[in-house]
């Protein structure tokens, strides 16, 4: 028995692969050491996925054992894709852990950032107000400074003592103002036109027309020369009054237009007559109609 | 010795094992396709489900140990597919305050009038 144990013994051996020295090295096994060594160091692996890290140490020891067997190397191969997947498993679920983690961090920064965007927009909110109060305002004091503007001008046009009429405003400087059938004017004349020239210097766009009237006695020729030197007369007043002569325009009508009755003394008397007619605002006076 | 030689080659000759269980890889590849698998590991995922077929085509022609390793494989790459998911869901609901916070800066920015130094 003894002399057939020996070899009997080196062809069982011969016939369990490998028995003899150490197991080859396995290049599938080595690469999931190499990974699981790599995880095992990373802090983050360690803290945010324990359970999953040693599962994977567990399939590495039992590729390990499956290999100091000698079990094969497709044994082998196998439980070393086993330990190689459940290391990736580590690492793919210490990253979700961390990332949830994060989502925490993150969600109460984003609610700390949505308070001050609340607060931005409200500030912006108190400006635009504050920027519309300012314009109400600004409109309310120019309303009433043109409402100030509109009760002067009509204190001043009281103050004319003139007509309105369609054709704007009408002073009518009467008969007695001059010298009896001359174009001279009274000295009495200058109060007369005084409101007017205050008037005209106020409101610097206006302009006036100054419009001579004379009754039918005579002839017409020299009613249209008297009315018109009449209508002269009182623009070189105004002028040495102070008034720039482009501003007034003179025009003769001689009898033409009577506003009264020419057979009676006061009816003619109504007729000799200057009219000052007093542009609007934007300087025009509409022509006279027939 | 004849005995041990004996029980040796019958252990050599072909393995009698039980048919594998298939449940808990089915499983993980089901939960790995719920968990969105399919877009974000397509290949871990494909990788799985055909390693399943074959561990059925083996399991059909009697193999039970290349059918039991096919299915641990199938199993174990299911369970990474759905991992690789769950983590690019957690890291897209970040990146997604991420922006939100951004836009909301640029709102702030917006609202507030410029001052000098910045």
């Amino acid at each position: 028995m003894h002399r057939l144990a020996q070899p009997l013994t080196l062809f069982l051996c011969l016939l369990i692969a490998g028995c003899g020295g150490p197991p080859r090295a396995n290049p599938a096994l080595t690469d999931a050491r190499e990974a699981y060594t790599t995880a095992a160091n990373d802090a983050k692996i360690v803290s945010n996925a324990p359970v999953a890290l040693q599962e994977a140490e567990e399939a590495l020891r039992r590729a390990v054992s499956v290999w100091e067997e000698k079990e094969g190397a497709d044994k082998v191969n196998h439980y070393a894709y086993i330990a190689h997947q459940r290391v990736r498993i580590a690492e793919e679920k210490a990253n979700q852990r961390a990332a949830e983690k994060e989502i925490e961090t993150v969600r109460n920064e984003r609610q700390a950032v949505v308070l001050e965007a609340r607060a931005a927009e409200a500030e912006a909110a108190e400006r635009r107000a504050a920027a519309e109060r300012m314009r109400a305002e600004a409109a309310r004091a120019e309303a009433e400074a043109a409402l100030a503007r509109a009760n002067e001008l009509a204190a001043q046009v009281n103050e004319l003592e003139a007509e309105l009429t369609k054709r704007g405003l009408v002073l009518t400087l009467g008969d007695v103002l001059f010298d009896t059938g001359q174009a001279t004017l009274k000295p009495g004349a200058e109060r007369t036109t005084e409101a007017l020239v205050t008037f005209l210097i106020e409101n610097p766009e206006r302009n006036v027309m100054i419009e001579g009237f004379t009754d039918s006695v005579g002839s017409e020729e020299m009613n249209l020369g008297l009315s018109q030197r009449r209508a002269d007369a009182v623009r070189t007043s105004l002028i040495e009054q102070g008034i720039a002569g482009t501003r007034i325009r003179t025009q003769g009508y001689g009898e033409a237009y009577p506003v009264a009755d020419n057979g009676t003394p006061a009816g003619r008397q109504q007729n000799r007559r200057v009219e000052i007619v007093i542009s609007d605002v934007d300087g025009t006076i509409p022509a006279r109609t027939p | 010795m004849l005995l041990a030689l004996a029980l040796l080659t019958a252990g050599c000759a072909g393995s009698k094992l039980p048919p594998p269980d298939m449940s808990a890889a089915r499983s993980a590849i089901a939960e790995a396709d719920q968990s969105g698998a399919s877009e974000a590991a397509p290949l871990v995922l494909r990788n799985a489900r055909q390693k399943f077929e074959q561990a059925e085509r083996a399991a059909e022609n009697e193999d039970y140990e290349a059918a039991r390793f096919l299915a641990d494989q199938a199993q174990v790459d299911a369970e990474l597919a759905e991992a690789k998911a769950r983590s690019a869901t957690a890291m897209a609901a970040v990146e997604e305050l991420r922006e939100s916070i951004r836009v909301l800066r640029e709102e702030i920015n917006r609202s507030r009038p410029s001052s000098g130094g910045q």
